[in-house]
């Protein structure tokens, strides 16, 4: 898939671990290691925003597109 | 509930069959084996019918009870298929879209063998025939396709829930 999720270089530059940001989010581990491999077909708003307000960043930190 | 109604199921085929054995047993010694007898009574009960003509009837449906009880045999085998995949947490499956579309088929066969073979006793044999039209049967093929095609775009959206984040 083109689009690319970059939240492991995220939560390395705010030096934190996706099992915290799981339970600062209330997402499950698993559907947030489902979205940091690349994995999911589709990420909620409010996923987004919750991601976004945690590691304050903007949603174009966490997500890309590389043409294939 | 679920292993109730499979159990009803199993029964009714046994049945199904059962009763189709029978029936092209006994029709079948008629209209085969003792043509003459079938006529006498075709003559003496009802005089106004063709004795001929009862005589084929009585052919023809044995000819089709197979085939009747077989596609019977379908819908009840594929409906017992369908519980099977509940307990798992399966059943909204692609697969059992298909199977719900093969038992609408499966009806609408049934339906139509019905329509042509009623028509055709009918136009010999008139209301001694014992056929009617009924709908019933053709609305709850035409519910089933639409089921089946509800159910397929149900399992396509679980799907992209599925990964959703």
């Amino acid at each position: 898939m083109p689009i690319v999720v970059h939240l492991d270089d995220v939560l390395a530059a705010r030096g934190m671990t996706l099992t915290e940001l799981a339970e600062r989010i209330d997402i499950t581990l698993a559907n947030l290691s489902i979205l940091k491999t690349g994995k999911a077909k589709a990420v909620r708003f409010s996923t987004l925003e919750a991601i976004c307000r945690e590691l304050d960043c903007q949603p174009g930190d966490l997500l890309g597109f590389e043409a294939e | 509930m679920l292993a109730k109604a499979r159990i009803v199921l199993k029964a009714l085929n046994i049945l199904n069959w059962g009763v189709g054995v029978i029936l092209i047993a006994f029709l079948g010694y008629m209209g085969f084996a003792a043509p003459g007898r079938l006529m006498a009574i075709a003559r003496t009960g009802h005089p106004s019918l063709n004795p001929e003509a009862v005589v084929l009837a009585v052919r023809g449906t044995v000819l089709l009870l197979p085939v009747m009880a077989w596609l019977v045999d379908r819908i009840l085998r594929t409906l017992v298929a369908i519980i099977d995949t509940i307990p798992s947490g399966q059943a909204f499956t692609a697969a059992n879209a298909v199977r719900l579309r093969r038992i609408a088929w499966f009806m609408l066969a049934i339906y139509a063998i019905d329509l042509v073979w009623g028509v055709a006793l009918y136009s010999q044999l008139g209301p001694y025939s014992g056929w009617s039209f009924t709908l019933s049967g053709w609305v709850a093929s035409m519910m089933l396709f639409i089921l089946a095609s509800v159910w397929q775009d149900g399992v396509a959206m679980r799907d992209d829930l599925e990964g959703t984040v």
